[in-house]
Formats: C-alpha cells, sequence, structure tokens
C-alpha cells in the first residue's frame, strides 16, 4: 500500500499543479499593443496618445484627412482645380451623383471621428491624472485636445451638413456630436445634432482651447486657435467675432507674411505659418498632398482648372508673384505648392487671418482692409488697390484669396459662405455636400441621411 | 510533500516518472518446467508468419514469445498444467488453443492464421485513448500507411488523399512544400481557419504558413518537414462523438497521427529507395509571337470599324514596352525593338526531379522497444527556382519498467529546406501567361535583360531573385503509463504526456539590383521561433461488470501554449554584390512581431457497452483559452453518441450472410477556437507617430465576449458487412450548424471605430458518406476495392446583416444567407452579338444609394434606378449581359451583380482497386469531384482580352466573334474596349475525374528472398495523376488558389488565378527490408 500511496500523492500532485497553473497559462497579454485600461493613466500615457491624435496613422496628419481629401474633394466641387483621371468616388463629385460608399468622403467622417475619439479619451483620463509630470502640461494638453476636437467638428460639419445659414435658424441637421469617449458597443447609436448646435461645440472647444493653449510651440497654439476661430466666425459670416479673433492672432505680434510668396511651402519654420502639420523623414505628413499636386517631374492627377489658369496668367495679374506657384506644360497648369515630397503642410497661415480680417471690416473700416488686402498684394508684386469700398473692396478682396489660395482647399467653403455656385450647382443643393457614409447609416439607425 | 506542490510542471512530471519508475517489479520466472514450440504461417500465402506475439497466461504474469522469420517461436520455463495459448498479429484473427505442459516435455501449438478481413477488433486511435472499431459510436476514418505507400508525396496530408469519405484535400499546388488545404465534411467558418486539428502522438502540432510573402512566392506549410515515412496510421474524427474531446478545438475535425513504433522480436530493417520526376498536370496552349500579333491587329481593325461607323477618328495604339509593330504600316521610331517570339512558359517550366531514401530499424525486447527511421529527400519543381530539400530522423522508444508501468519516449528531428522562386501573378509561371507577352524578347540586343525592372521578364526576375527557407524542427514529447493491476485496481491506468513542438524558420530574401526599380539590391533576413508544449494527464478505468456490463471511464486536463517571435531586418544598396546580408547595406531597417496563445482543457469520458451489443458513450471538456474574452474564459463541450450492434442480437446472430450490421447516433458541441490571439483586448498600438515622436492611438475596441465558434453536429452512420467481411461498410448522414462565427460587425464610425469582431455568423454543412470496401476475389489472386463518397452541402444562414462587398474572398467570391459560403458575386453574360442590329434591351436611370438586402442578392430592389425598356444599336461582336431584372442590357454595371456559382462540389469521392498476382501487385487510385464551378478570374484577361495586354489561352480565343454574322462565345477582340470585367463567362464546370496514382510492385518470392537473406524486396513504379478527365479549359481543375488567410481559403474555394497546377508524375522505387 505504501506504493500506492505514493502513487496517489504523484496523480494529486499531477492534478494539483493542472489545476492551480492553468489560469496562468492562460493570461498572456498583447505583446505589441497596449491594453486600454493601462495606456492613459499616467501623463507619458496621455502625452503620447495626444502625439497619436496628431500622427500620420489616422491622426491630424493622415494623408486622408485635412492635407489630402479635405482638400481635393472640395476643389473638385469648387472651380479653381481638375483631376485627369478620377476615381469612382471623385467621379462622384464633379457628376454631382453622390452616394454613402463615396470614398472621398469616408476618409473625412471616419479619421475626422477617430480623431475626436482619441481626444474624447484624453479629455475623459486627464482629471484622474495626478502624477508629478501633470503640473504645469495639462492645460496644454487639454487646449490642444479641445482645439483638435473643434477643427474636426468643423471639417466634418462643412462636408457632410449643408452650410451655415441654409436654414434661418441653422436648425437644419449637422453632426453626431460625441464628447465622451467610445468604450464598447453598447449605446453608441446617437442622432446628428442640428448645425447650430454643431458650431455652438465647435466654439466652446476653439475658446476653450486658445485660452488654454501655450503662445509657441511646433503643435497647436493660442495663435492657431485663435486663427481657426477666425476662419470658423468667418465661415458664419459674423464679421464682428471673426475680425475679433484675427485681431488676436496678429496682436501676438508671432507673425507675419513671409517675403516671398514660396517661403511658406520651402521653409519649416517661418513666421506666415500659424500651424503646419509637421514631417521629417519617418512621419511624412506632405504624402497625400504631394501625390496629389506634385508636377516638379510628371503630370500630378490634379491641376488648376483652364479658366483659372487664364486668370492667373492673365494680363491683369501680370508681374504676380504668385505665378512662381504654378507651372505650365502641355497645356495644362499644375501648382508647385507642393514639390517637396517632405515638407510641413502650412494648414492655417497668416494670409488668411489679414484676409478675414480685411473682408470683415471691409464695410466697417474701410481703410484698416485696405491696409491688409495691400500687404497681400504688395508680397504678390502688385500694385496696392487704393480708393475702394463697399462691395467693390469686398470684391477685391475676394478675388485676392481666390488666387492666394489655389489647392489650398478653401474654394468650397468660400463659395458656400457667399452663396455662389459651386460651377452650375447651386451652393445648397443637395448634392454638394457628401452622404454620411454607409458604415455609419447602416449600424447607427439615429442617424437621418442627407437627401438626394 | 508541500514543497512537490511548488516545482514546476516539467520537473513534476519527470518526478511522476521516478516515482513510476521506483516501483519496479522484480521479474519472477518459474523454475524449469516444460516448453512449448511451434510454427505459425499465413493461411491465406501458406508462408511462415515471423513477429507474430504468442501469449501463455501462467497463474497471474503472462509469458510469451513472437515468432522468428522462419515462423517458428519456443516458449521455455512453463509450469507443468493446462493453459490456454494465444497467437495474435495485426490483421489476423487472434487464435487461442488449449495445451498441456508436462515437465521437461515439449509441447507443439502450431497456428494457421487467418486475414481478419473485418478488423472488427482492430484498434482505433481516439481521443486520449484508443477503441476497437466495433464499439466506436462516433464517425472515424481510419488511414492505414501500408495503404498509402509508393507515391512521392511531398506531404503527408496529401496521404489522406480520396481515401477517407467526407474529407477533403487539396494542395495550392504541385509546388515543393506547397501548403494543404483540408476540410473535414465542409467548410465550416468564415474568417477563422477551417483547417483541422492535427494532434501527433498525443501532442497538437504547430500548422500554418509562417513564411513571409514575397513577391507571390507561395505560402509555406510548416508540416512540410514531417516525414510520412514515419507515420504507422492516420485517424480522421470527424463528427461530434469522437472530437468533442477536443472541445474548444475540434470542430473542424481533428487528424490523429500515430508514428511507427517497435514490436518486440529480432531487429527489422527497411530500406526504401525512390527516384521520380514530374511536370505540369496540364499546360493549355498560348498564343506565340506571330499568332498574338495577329490578335493585336484584329483588335485594332475591329475598333476602326467601330469608330469609323461612329463617326470618331480612330488612332491604332502602340504595343506595349516600345516595341514595333510591323503590321502598322508605320515607319519604325527610333529606340523601337522588333517583336520576338518568346515562349516564357517554356523558359521558367522545367523537369522536376524527386530523389528519396528511407532507412528504417525497429525491434526490442518485450522490455524495451524501438523504432527508428531516417528519411533524405531532394526534390525540384516543375517551374525554375522551386525546390525543396527535407532531412528527418526519428527515434520512438517503449520500456515496460514493470509489469504495470510503461514509458516511452518520442523524438523527431527534421530540417526542410524550400527554394521559392515567384510563381503566380507577379513572378515565375504566373508572369510568363500574363504580361510577359510573347512578343517580348528576353534579353536586348546589348545582351542585358530585356525590361527587367519592370516584372514583364519572368526570366530576369528569376535569375536575379533567390528566396530561401529553412525550416528546422523538434518535436519530442515522453510518456509514462502506469497501470494498477498489483494495486489490485484491474484496469485503472494513470498516463502522463508531455511534448514539445519546436520549429524555427529562417528566411533569406534576395533581390539583385537589375530587377529593382531603385536599382539597389535588396536583402532581407527573418527568423521565425515558435515553441509549443503540451500536456495530457488522464486516468483510464475499464471494467467488465458481470457478463453484460462493459465500462470505460476516463478523466483527465491538458495544457498546451505556444509562443512565436519573429525577428528580421532587411537592408538596400550594397556595396557590391558579394555583399547581401542585411547589415552589409547602407539602407537598413529591423523589424520584429511576437505572439502566442494558450489552452487549458479538462474533460471526462464514459463508455457503457450492455450485452456487447449496446452502447453508450457521453463526453465532456471544459476548455478555456487565452484567446476567449473574460466573460468566456472556458466552454462546455459535449456529446453523447449510441450504438446499436443489430448483427449480434439473436435474430441475427451466426447469420451467414450478415457478418456485421451496426446503427449508430451521436450528437454533440464543439468549439473552433481558430480565432485571432488578441482580438479580445481593447488595445492602444504604437507607431500613431507625429514628427519623430513616439504616439499611440486606440486601434480596437475590447469585446469581454469574444469566443470560440461553435459546432453543433449530429451523426447517425450504419456499418454494415457481409460475408465475412468480403463486402464492408458504412452509410454516415450528419448536419453540422456553426454558429457564433466571427465577423467584423459594422459599428456607427463617428465613434471612432468601424469594426468589431464578434461572434455572429452561421453556417451549416451537412451531407451524406458513403464508404464501401469489397474483396472482390481472394486466394492467389486478389482484388479488392474501396470506394468512398462524400455528398456535402454548405450554406450561410446568417451573415449579420452585411452588405456584400463587407466580406470578400478572392476572385469576387462572397457571402449570402442561403448560398453556399464563396459564392461568386459577378455579372451575368448573355451572348455575343452576332450582327449590327437593333437590340431590345433594358436599361437604368442612374441611382443613388442603395441599401443591399443581402438575403435577396438577386433582386432587382436593390439598385433604386428606375428600369427602362429600349431599343439600342448593338454592333456585332459586342457582349451582351443580364441585368439584376434578369433582362437582357448591353450595360456592363457593376449594379448587376449577382449571387451564382456552385463553389462546392456536390459529390467528391475516390476508388482504389488494388490487385495482388504472386509477387505482383497493381494499385489504382482515382479520384473525382462532380458538379463544382471554377471561377476564372484570369479567364477574363486571357480569353479575347488582347487588349489587356496580356497572354492570350488558344483553345477560347479562338472561338470569338470575328465577322459580321459569327455565333461565337467569345466578343470580338478590341485594343480599347473595357474587356477586365467581372462576368459568368468565365465560370467553368469545375467537374473532373483524376487518376491520381498507379503503382506496380513486384515482390520477390520468398525462397528468393531466404537465399538473399532478405524478408523483403520490391521494386516498383507509380504514375501521379497520369489522366485526368475535365472539360475545364485552363490549367487544372482541381485548384486552391493559393491564399494568404483563412477568410481567403475559406471563401475562394473554386477560384483560381494564374494559380500553378498540380504535378504529374513518374517514379520508381525499391524497398528492401531484412
Amino acid at each position: 500500500m505504501k506504493r500506492f500511496s505514493k502513487f496517489l500523492a504523484v496523480a494529486a500532485m499531477t492534478a494539483g499543479l493542472g489545476m492551480s497553473s492553468c489560469e496562468g497559462v492562460l493570461n498572456i497579454l498583447p505583446p505589441l499593443d497596449l491594453a486600454n485600461e493601462a495606456a492613459l493613466t499616467n501623463t507619458r500615457g496621455v502625452q503620447t496618445a495626444l502625439t497619436g491624435a496628431y500622427s500620420t496613422s489616422g491622426g491630424l496628419s493622415d494623408g486622408s484627412l485635412i492635407s489630402g481629401n479635405g482638400i481635393t474633394a472640395g476643389e473638385l466641387w469648387a472651380d479653381q482645380v481638375v483631376i485627369s483621371s478620377p476615381g469612382f468616388g471623385q467621379l462622384q463629385i464633379i457628376n454631382r451623383n453622390l452616394n454613402f460608399f463615396n470614398d472621398q468622403g469616408r476618409p473625412i467622417w471616419d479619421n475626422g471621428y477617430g480623431i475626436i475619439n482619441r481626444v474624447n479619451n484624453i479629455l475623459d483620463a486627464l482629471p484622474n491624472i495626478n502624477d508629478a509630470e501633470i503640473a504645469g502640461v495639462r492645460d496644454g494638453i487639454r487646449g490642444e485636445s479641445l482645439f483638435l476636437r473643434g477643427w474636426m467638428y468643423f471639417e466634418i460639419v462643412r462636408y457632410f451638413a449643408q452650410p451655415w445659414g441654409f436654414t434661418a435658424d441653422n436648425s437644419h441637421p449637422g453632426v453626431i456630436l460625441r464628447t465622451t469617449p467610445t468604450k464598447g458597443t453598447v449605446g453608441v447609436t446617437k442622432a446628428r445634432s442640428t448645425v447650430a448646435e454643431t458650431y455652438t461645440q465647435i466654439i466652446a472647444d476653439l475658446t476653450e482651447a486658445e485660452r488654454l493653449l501655450p503662445a509657441s510651440g511646433s503643435r497647436a497654439t493660442k495663435g492657431a486657435a485663435a486663427a481657426l476661430l477666425a476662419r470658423v466666425y468667418f465661415q458664419q459670416n459674423d464679421f464682428t467675432n471673426a475680425a475679433a479673433a484675427a485681431n488676436r492672432v496678429i496682436s501676438t505680434n508671432l507673425y507675419s507674411l513671409n517675403a516671398g510668396v514660396r517661403d511658406v511651402f520651402d521653409n519649416n519654420d517661418n513666421p506666415e505659418a500659424i500651424f503646419q502639420l509637421r514631417s521629417n523623414d519617418q512621419n511624412n505628413a506632405a504624402g497625400a498632398v504631394n501625390g496629389n499636386f506634385r508636377a516638379v517631374d510628371f503630370d500630378a492627377p490634379f491641376y488648376v482648372d483652364d479658366a483659372y489658369a487664364r486668370v492667373l496668367f492673365g494680363s491683369t495679374t501680370a508681374g504676380d508673384k504668385r505665378r512662381d506657384l504654378f507651372l505650365q506644360r502641355d497645356g495644362l497648369t499644375f501648382t508647385t505648392k507642393f514639390d517637396k515630397q517632405v515638407m510641413n503642410v502650412p494648414m492655417i497661415r497668416y494670409a488668411e487671418v489679414l484676409l478675414i480680417r480685411a473682408e470683415a471690416t471691409a464695410q466697417s473700416n474701410p481703410t484698416a482692409a485696405l491696409a491688409d488686402v495691400n500687404a497681400i498684394r504688395r508680397r504678390a508684386g502688385l500694385a496696392a488697390l487704393t480708393g475702394l469700398t463697399s462691395q467693390a473692396l469686398v470684391d477685391a478682396i475676394r478675388r485676392e484669396r481666390s488666387i492666394e489660395f489655389i489647392a489650398e482647399g478653401h474654394r468650397y467653403h468660400e463659395l458656400k459662405r457667399t452663396r455662389q455656385n459651386l460651377r452650375s450647382t447651386p451652393w445648397n443643393n443637395n448634392q454638394a455636400i457628401f452622404k454620411i457614409p454607409d458604415n455609419e447609416v447602416n449600424a447607427n439607425n439615429l442617424c437621418t441621411q442627407n437627401p438626394d | 510533500m508541500q514543497r512537490l506542490f511548488t516545482v514546476s510542471r516539467y520537473s513534476a512530471f519527470s518526478r511522476a516518472l521516478v516515482f513510476a519508475a521506483m516501483f519496479t517489479f522484480s521479474a519472477v520466472y518459474a523454475l524449469a518446467a516444460g516448453r512449448i514450440v511451434g510454427k505459425v504461417t499465413d493461411d491465406d500465402t501458406k508462408a511462415a508468419l515471423g513477429g507474430v506475439s504468442i501469449k501463455v497466461k501462467v497463474g497471474s504474469k503472462v509469458m510469451g514469445a513472437f515468432s522468428g522469420k522462419d515462423g517458428s517461436y519456443e516458449i521455455r520455463n512453463v509450469p507443468a498444467g493446462s493453459y490456454e495459448i494465444t497467437a495474435a498479429y495485426i490483421g489476423f484473427k487472434s487464435q487461442t488453443k488449449k495445451v498441456t505442459v508436462t515437465d521437461d516435455g515439449e509441447v507443439s501449438a502450431n497456428f494457421n492464421m487467418q486475414l481478419d478481413l473485418l478488423l472488427l477488433e482492430e484498434a482505433v486511435v481516439i481521443g486520449y485513448g484508443t477503441k476497437t472499431r466495433k464499439d466506436l459510436t462516433g464517425s472515424i476514418s481510419s488511414i492505414d500507411a501500408k495503404e498509402i505507400k509508393d507515391a512521392p508525396l511531398p506531404s503527408f496530408e496529401q496521404m489522406l488523399q480520396g481515401r477517407a469519405a467526407g474529407v477533403q484535400v487539396l494542395a495550392a499546388n504541385g509546388m515543393p512544400g506547397a501548403p494543404v488545404t483540408v476540410r473535414v465534411r465542409g467548410t465550416g467558418s468564415i474568417t477563422a481557419s477551417s483547417e483541422p486539428l492535427y494532434v501527433i502522438d498525443g501532442i497538437p502540432m504547430t500548422t500554418g504558413s509562417f513564411g513571409a510573402n514575397f513577391r507571390t512566392a507561395t505560402e509555406t506549410n510548416a508540416l512540410a518537414s514531417l516525414n510520412p515515412n514515419d507515420i504507422e496510421s492516420m485517424e480522421i474524427l470527424k463528427d461530434a462523438d469522437a472530437t468533442a474531446i477536443y472541445g474548444a478545438r475540434g470542430a473542424n475535425g481533428v487528424v490523429l497521427i500515430t508514428t511507427k513504433r517497435g514490436q518486440a522480436g529480432t531487429t527489422k530493417f527497411t530500406i526504401n529507395y525512390m527516384h521520380g520526376f514530374n511536370n505540369v498536370s496540364n499546360r493549355p496552349q498560348f498564343y506565340d509571337g506571330p499568332g498574338w500579333l495577329a490578335l493585336w491587329n484584329e483588335g485594332a481593325k475591329n475598333d476602326s470599324v467601330i469608330a469609323r461607323a461612329s463617326g470618331r477618328s480612330y488612332t491604332r495604339p502602340n504595343l506595349p514596352l516600345n516595341i514595333y509593330d510591323p503590321t502598322s504600316g508605320l515607319a519604325k521610331r527610333p529606340g523601337q525593338i522588333d517583336p520576338a517570339n518568346t515562349n516564357w512558359l517554356d523558359q521558367v517550366l522545367q523537369t522536376g526531379i524527386i530523389n528519396q531514401v528511407d532507412v528504417g530499424a525497429s525491434g526490442g525486447t518485450e522490455k524495451t522497444r524501438f523504432y527508428s527511421g531516417a528519411s533524405y529527400r531532394t526534390e525540384t519543381g516543375f517551374q525554375r527556382q522551386t525546390s525543396g530539400e527535407r532531412i528527418s530522423g526519428r527515434l520512438n522508444l517503449d520500456h515496460n519498467a514493470t509489469e504495470d508501468l510503461t514509458v516511452g519516449f518520442n523524438v523527431s528531428v527534421s530540417r526542410f529546406t524550400t527554394d521559392r522562386g515567384p510563381v503566380a501573378w507577379s513572378g515565375g509561371m504566373g508572369a510568363a501567361q500574363s504580361n510577359a507577352l510573347p512578343i517580348f524578347p528576353i534579353r536586348n540586343t546589348d545582351g542585358s535583360f530585356f525590361q527587367a525592372v519592370s516584372g514583364n521578364n519572368p526570366v530576369a526576375q528569376l535569375e536575379n531573385f533567390k528566396f530561401t527557407g529553412v525550416e528546422t524542427r523538434l518535436i519530442a514529447n515522453g510518456f509514462g503509463e502506469y497501470r494498477f493491476n498489483s494495486l489490485g485496481i484491474p484496469g485503472l491506468a494513470l498516463r502522463l504526456e508531455a511534448g514539445i513542438d519546436k520549429m524555427n524558420l529562417s528566411e533569406s530574401f534576395f533581390q539583385g539590383g537589375a530587377i529593382r526599380g531603385d536599382g539597389f539590391a535588396f536583402s532581407e533576413k527573418r527568423t521565425v521561433d515558435v515553441l509549443n508544449w503540451n500536456t495530457n494527464t488522464t486516468l483510464n478505468y475499464s471494467a467488465k461488470l458481470g457478463d453484460d456490463h462493459a465500462i470505460t471511464a476516463l478523466v483527465g486536463m491538458s495544457v498546451n501554449r505556444s509562443d512565436q517571435l519573429d525577428v528580421g531586418a532587411n537592408g538596400r544598396n550594397f556595396p557590391n554584390p558579394y555583399f547581401t546580408n542585411p547589415n552589409s547595406a547602407a539602407i537598413r531597417q529591423g523589424f520584429s512581431n511576437e505572439t502566442g496563445f494558450s489552452f487549458v482543457g479538462y474533460f471526462a469520458r464514459f463508455d457503457y457497452k450492455l450485452m456487447d451489443r449496446y452502447l453508450l458513450k457521453a463526453s465532456v471538456r471544459r476548455d478555456g483559452s487565452s484567446r476567449f474574452g473574460s466573460d468566456t474564459r472556458f466552454g462546455i463541450f459535449p456529446a453523447i453518441g449510441l450504438g446499436w450492434v443489430m448483427s449480434d442480437e439473436e435474430f441475427l446472430k451466426g447469420n451467414e450472410t450478415v457478418s456485421l450490421l451496426k446503427l449508430r447516433a451521436s450528437y454533440g458541441l464543439t468549439g473552433n477556437a481558430e480565432i485571432p490571439n488578441f482580438e479580445r483586448f481593447g488595445t492602444y498600438f504604437a507607431g500613431a507617430d507625429y514628427n519623430g515622436q513616439p504616439g499611440i492611438a486606440p486601434g480596437r475596441l475590447p469585446n469581454n465576449n469574444l469566443g470560440w465558434e461553435q459546432a453543433a453536429m449530429l451523426d447517425a452512420g450504419l456499418d454494415f458487412a457481409f460475408w465475412q467481411g468480403r463486402l464492408s461498410g458504412t452509410i454516415a448522414y450528419y448536419n453540422k450548424t456553426s454558429t457564433n462565427l466571427l465577423l467584423n460587425v459594422s459599428i456607427p464610425s463617428s465613434t471612432g471605430f468601424r469594426t468589431i469582431l464578434q461572434n455572429v455568423g452561421s453556417l451549416n454543412n451537412s451531407g451524406v458518406e458513403f464508404s464501401l470496401s469489397s474483396k472482390n476475389l481472394v486466394g492467389e489472386f486478389t482484388w479488392s476495392t474501396d470506394l468512398n463518397l462524400a455528398f456535402n452541402r454548405n450554406y450561410v444562414i446568417n451573415n449579420a446583416g452585411l452588405p456584400p462587398d463587407a466580406v470578400q474572398g478572392p476572385g469576387e467570391t462572397r457571402l449570402f444567407p442561403n448560398y453556399p459560403i464563396g459564392t461568386f458575386f459577378i455579372n451575368r453574360f448573355a451572348r455575343v452579338q452576332a450582327s449590327d442590329g437593333m437590340v431590345q434591351v433594358q436599361r437604368r436611370t442612374p441611382d443613388n444609394n442603395t441599401s443591399f438586402n443581402s438575403n435577396k442578392p438577386n433582386n432587382r430592389d436593390n439598385v433604386s434606378g428606375r428600369f427602362i425598356d429600349t431599343t439600342v444599336m448593338v454592333r456585332g461582336g459586342s457582349a451582351l449581359y443580364y441585368n439584376l431584372d434578369g433582362k437582357l442590357t448591353d450595360i456592363y454595371d457593376p449594379k448587376d451583380r449577382q449571387a451564382l456559382g456552385q463553389p462546392y462540389p456536390f459529390m467528391v469521392g475516390g476508388i482504389t482497386n488494388s490487385f495482388s498476382y504472386m509477387g505482383f501487385d497493381l494499385m489504382v487510385l482515382v479520384n473525382f469531384s462532380f458538379g463544382n464551378s471554377i471561377y476564372d478570374d484570369a479567364a477574363k484577361r486571357q480569353v479575347g482580352a488582347v487588349g489587356f495586354r496580356w497572354n492570350q489561352r488558344v483553345n477560347e480565343t479562338e472561338q470569338r466573334w470575328r465577322n459580321q454574322g459569327d455565333v461565337a462565345t467569345v466578343p470580338r477582340l478590341s485594343l480599347t474596349e473595357n474587356r477586365d470585367i467581372n462576368i459568368d463567362r468565365w465560370v467553368y464546370d469545375g467537374t473532373f475525374v483524376r487518376v491520381r496514382q498507379i503503382t506496380l510492385g513486384y515482390r520477390l518470392p520468398a525462397a528468393a528472398l531466404e537465399s538473399l537473406g532478405l524478408s523483403n524486396l520490391r521494386v516498383y513504379a507509380t504514375a501521379s495523376n497520369p489522366f485526368t478527365f475535365t472539360s475545364y479549359p485552363g490549367w487544372d481543375p482541381e485548384i486552391q488558389r493559393d491564399q494568404y488567410s483563412a477568410q481567403g481559403a475559406n471563401l475562394g474555394a473554386s477560384v483560381t488565378y494564374l494559380t500553378p497546377p498540380q504535378a504529374r508524375g513518374f517514379s520508381f522505387g525499391v524497398n528492401v527490408g531484412f
């Protein structure tokens, strides 16, 4: 029986070992990824997550967002840029025959909301972080997060909702406002807020961001938030607030026009760039914009519409140094703004702030407005305008704007703000905005689709 | 003892063995008494039969001996008395005789062994045990390695091909080391693997493809490094009754592989040598240079006619790559090259050569037995730059430490080296039949390669490309089994098993600068390490209670863990061609990856047999895995089986005709745990960097409910045998519903996520299997026939309402409820217009958003545009289609895609005929597959599509429209019209009958062998895939488009795209035994 008891001990030991160690064997953490719960528990965590919100992987500098489709989709709708061989989504824009499979709008929606979720996670985690490193950076992190959220809502609402002013009280559908992070799949369906509510959220985010952000830095700054606010108010034709915001940018005295028209596209750091997507060899934010417009060694897919090429190279603009930003070859006009393969992409520049303030004050203070627009003209090598007032002055400023920002993604929003046709399509036409992507409406029964 | 509980698992196991070894019983031998002698012969051949176990039970112990080569045996020291003496040998009926031994006497007992045709008492390997076939309640196919010798198969899975009902085996192609797809009773998953679990000697194996994918080299097969010659038998567990004991890993079936073990007796040696060669099984004809140019001209002519008719001007396009077109009438421009006439397939194909030598030795004593085997094989594939070399060795040891304790150890070491040239679309024979046009020269006049960089020159690609992989593998496992006989509990046994499977794959890839766009040579080295360990502990008890009740009970647990680490580096721009290691390059990059999984299972099984004819079996396993979410950590997988041996009932017992009639049925739940390792976690990923700063971002939402895919399977079968097994077989019905299938379900993208992997889909496989084994002739001339047929029906039950393009397989395959998984989603081709004329067609107003109803994929409501009937001018040679409304239309619109085709055959099977006469043996294996359709995704570019600038297949292109009034099946040639469209014109009948193997052998007669001192000398010749009967006009109807994902393999069952064919070969060899 002694041997038997020994054997029973072996058996018991084996079984015991098996039982006790099994739970341990089952716990394998993903070696390459970080579990959600552990990600944003300290300052380093939220700081790296904030970097992630700027990244080229689904972040602000992703080639499908503001520097990519954010420019080209709008330009295709508008009247200044054409494409040589459009894909199906681009063809839908050109033919004003949009559907919810459109691959030009989807990345703006998906990645825009991706960034919103990234920063919502940060905003959610931030109050609970109380380590030593958080002191002095908490406000900045919150400010940058709000800046990015406000910007993304502004980007999405302009592409997926009818513009400000489409209804008198702006009660038409805007975007789905999400201000808390997505933690699971329960209760994620949500209806669209109105355009008025959307703009309220955007202004609130950007206003608080402006208050919290540092004056200078390589990412979002006070000036960038104020400039973006100026753009938002301007889109609403709220000239008072637009001018005030522009003034706050200008009065920082940190920004000025570069001497040369190309400098803002050529130099990584320059006083005209209020906000730029920064690039280096590993993380190049210019990939998309370069691929779309680069014409130095072969024909880029996007080029300037012939009508505008004639304006640009016509006699009325003789001597305009901005012609140097374009290249004519085989009867086509390409822009050379984005010819560098690795470059910082200027997304908000001082020239825009000046032109916003000019138009916003054209009625109230034509002298100051003339000074602002003439600063742009002087840099372009053109004679100063004199003696213009009221609508003539406004028209001159708008004309200047249309030349200054060709292929920079402003034209579509400008036509809607000024209620001009997008080529022959009225500014408030249902075919002048994207449909809400299939993925959203299929999985979110509360989300209404834009009508055909 | 406290300390013992804290030691690690490994040392605990070794301690167990030491403890067990301590229970050594001193061998007891009785004093000299009498002896038993005799001779054993084979009743069939009348020849002496060696290796037969002769046992005589003397009191509580068993004495015994094995018959020698001459059939004689001797058991000494048998105390005087009367005994029962039993002779047993695998494949023969056991015989028992009564003998009386006297002191110092010699008693003789001769045995004339008769073949056991029924094999009812044959032991079948089941999960964690064995069982006699007669007592099975589940569906298990057994394959004896002896049946499958002589074929030059590259890997052992192919040994299953055509031999087991309901087991479909498809090699991706005939190249060395090519992956093999095995489906047991249909495809049971959508996104997860549908491959069975492979268990070798109790240890689950690392399987799959770990090789990198460079320039469309084929995938690798981790199992290809194993030597098929070491295999004794394979059991394929098909239903839940058999597989539920494997719990969360049993749903796709389980393949149990048993390696050869030694038997006591004289040491037996075997030497096998095989030499063979192979080629492509079939080769469609493509146009040569002048032929291709003639097509080009015809296309240009057609285009100009159409242009003229509609008042447009026509400019003839230039030939690709600056080739001068002598028929254009245009002057040769500077730099233009005259068209060549190159047969690119001749340039890349070759005759492959196979050499294999196996050496084996086995034997031992009653106490210690061994099997050892070594094998060396080299093969070159039928395409240049493809080859394989395998060297392997194995040692299996069994030792009876005591009467009650058996310990054993198996170790196998192998190395498999492959040379994997590009074979698919962008290189090798893929390029040779696609974009490498016959008008292209191989070399420029200056001797350099023509268009080396463009990928249009497969010769340049192959010459500048080297991709080798070396898989080194160590599989070792040990076991100890203690039977509690001496402790007074006969029938109780404790078994411990532990094993490791360590695999390393080292890959080396090099591309010369000549074929690279940047002009820089590129090199990459990568190594993958997978360590997989497993322990099984089982306690088994079997007893007979009275005459009528027999029970067997098993409890056990199993732990398995696998960890994988990949590390690699690449570099480009080397100082000179001598340097090829990435470290020597000017631009270097490193990468790494890591993953792993684990399983813990507890299981129990209970068998009850009443009156030897009523069978009940119940089993359950509780399985947990690191892959399962925190809320679904463990799953329970029960199964129950019932059997009734009717032939043992009074009314049939002793019946001359009916030898066996058994009804059985089972039901159970099993799981498929081949889900992604870490998908359950909500995670942040690294690498969301900005401007050189490291960043992280949310990658996935957590899914705490993520779990196994579940299969509920009903199985019912009838086993029968007539005339003492002259005719035997099985009919089985099964119905398997797979639920909780993983699909990426849409969530609103405004959440920041687009999809989440959830257990939501379901599909069903049901079918009937039929196998029949007939000994048509016995005696001097034998003829036996084995036939198996399987009818499987597969259909998707629930696809979670996903739109058609949400789940895609290769070649336009999709997922629709009530259609088979991988149904083609393409447009319907109607006909080719014979002559210019007005045709009544239907067109549609432009439509915008559609919400697609995937339950009704062929419904006109899926497009919102208005249908308009109209009459239009259609030119002769134009293609007409059917729209979603089933009406003729002249417009190709992807919105008219329809679910069509039958990706799975309704019946597959195989028939083996074996003959033997005197020393000759002949075996003919025929496989067949009926009723599936093949979508040839390359045909749209290879048939009448000269404008796509690809090689053109002669057989069908010759059926094109040429002149007004032609009734044709291929539209007119054109250089400008888009023919690159997915239509059912390229869906073909995939039915085939293939003679897979013919082997003719001759074995020297016994007398001659004896004079040579040999036990066996056989020479043979084998033809592999010598004949194929099919209407499929492409390369080979037996296809598995090589896949890099489980989803691709599940959906792409009948899709081909420049897929290399199977090999056709001839080999001869010699088997020597002594």
